[in-house]
């Protein structure tokens, strides 16, 4: 396999042509609820393998394929969830997300040649909240510490300290 | 919320959807935050946007929309902001010249694409700086994820 090389200028072709096959890892992690079923204290790689009913050295693979998405971290021999997945898992909401592009990697094609209607636009045309299952308050919800995230990094790259009143137009939703 | 960690003098007001408000309100009210935020429902098509604020966010919520929809919206943004109120429009902006990160095709076609007039676009830089400066907004700097504009 040919390793992504610093400054070579085709490493992004070679993370596109790779890209599915690192996508599938992320598949099965959830497929498995690998962090799920890890709990919240450090394991070995051998507990991991138990847990995610996958011979050992498979969950070392899946393990290390974590790791380089900063999933999880390993250190002294015990893996870890990350504080990336300790945050922005709430409440599933990272890896429910996830598979949704994972789901339709393969219908790119017809996506791209019969779109579909989004479903928001029904706040534009029937002035009511749009009429599909992935908006509605458990999505607003499970968006928060996420947007808690965003929202301290907007205000990291702009300076607040002139203003005293903002309006976050949207920005219950998905803002 | 996660604005005001860092800029804890602001006092803010969330305008959304019916059903967003009433999440919101929730989550307001766990944290303690009322005194500091309040919502108002209403959508940014029909309704007169509340003014009073010298700063507005549209944060992820052009990319969703037609032009001519974000033209509309921008509008109402206008009217009610005071003349040299800011409005930071955050999005995954492309460079100019359309370069990005390689998730951002697939973002394209599965979460903005649609149908002709029900789907939305991921500008870039430059494209959002163009809009505003058409809508009103005179364009006053960038940052990562950020156009930041004065009204005009």
């Amino acid at each position: 396999m040919l390793q992504p090389q610093y400054e070579d200028p085709t490493e992004h072709l070679w993370s596109l042509a790779w890209g599915r096959n690192i996508s599938r890892f992320l598949g099965l992690a959830i497929e498995l609820d690998a962090l799920g079923k890890m709990g919240e204290e450090p394991i070995t790689v051998t507990e991991a393998s138990v847990r995610w009913g996958l011979p050992e050295t498979s969950a070392r693979v899946l393990a290390q394929s974590l790791c380089c998405m900063r999933i999880l971290v390993h250190k002294n021999g015990l893996l870890t969830k990350s504080e990336l997945a300790q945050n922005l898992a709430a409440g599933g909401f990272l890896l429910d997300e996830c598979r949704k592009p994972l789901a339709s990697i393969d219908v790119l094609k017809g996506e791209l040649q019969s779109p579909k209607p989004q479903a928001w636009y029904q706040i534009r045309d029937d002035g009511q909240a749009p009429d599909d299952s992935t908006l509605n308050p458990g999505f607003y919800r499970k968006l928060h510490p996420i947007r808690l995230t965003w929202g301290e990094q907007l205000a990291g790259r702009y300076d607040f300290s002139g203003h005293r009143e903002l309006i976050d137009i949207g920005g219950a939703s998905v803002g | 919320m996660g604005i005001r960690t860092k800029a804890p003098h602001l006092r803010c007001v969330i305008y959304d959807i019916a059903a967003a408000c009433a999440v919101a309100d929730e989550l307001i009210a766990e944290a303690g935050q009322q005194e500091h935020i309040r919502t108002v429902t209403g959508n940014f098509f029909d309704e007169q946007i509340p003014s009073g604020a010298d700063v507005a966010l549209l944060a992820n919520v052009l990319h969703d929309w037609t032009i001519d929809d974000c033209r509309r919206i921008l509008a109402n943004v206008h009217h009610a902001l005071p003349v040299g109120g800011v409005l930071l429009v955050n999005e995954a902006y492309f460079e100019d010249d359309w370069s990005a990160g390689s998730m951002f095709p697939l973002h394209q076609a599965f979460v903005v694409n649609g149908e002709q007039d029900k789907c939305g676009w991921q500008p870039s830089f430059g494209e959002m700086e163009s809009l505003l400066a058409e809508e009103g907004f005179t364009p006053a700097g960038r940052a990562h994820n950020l156009v930041i504009s004065h009204r005009a």
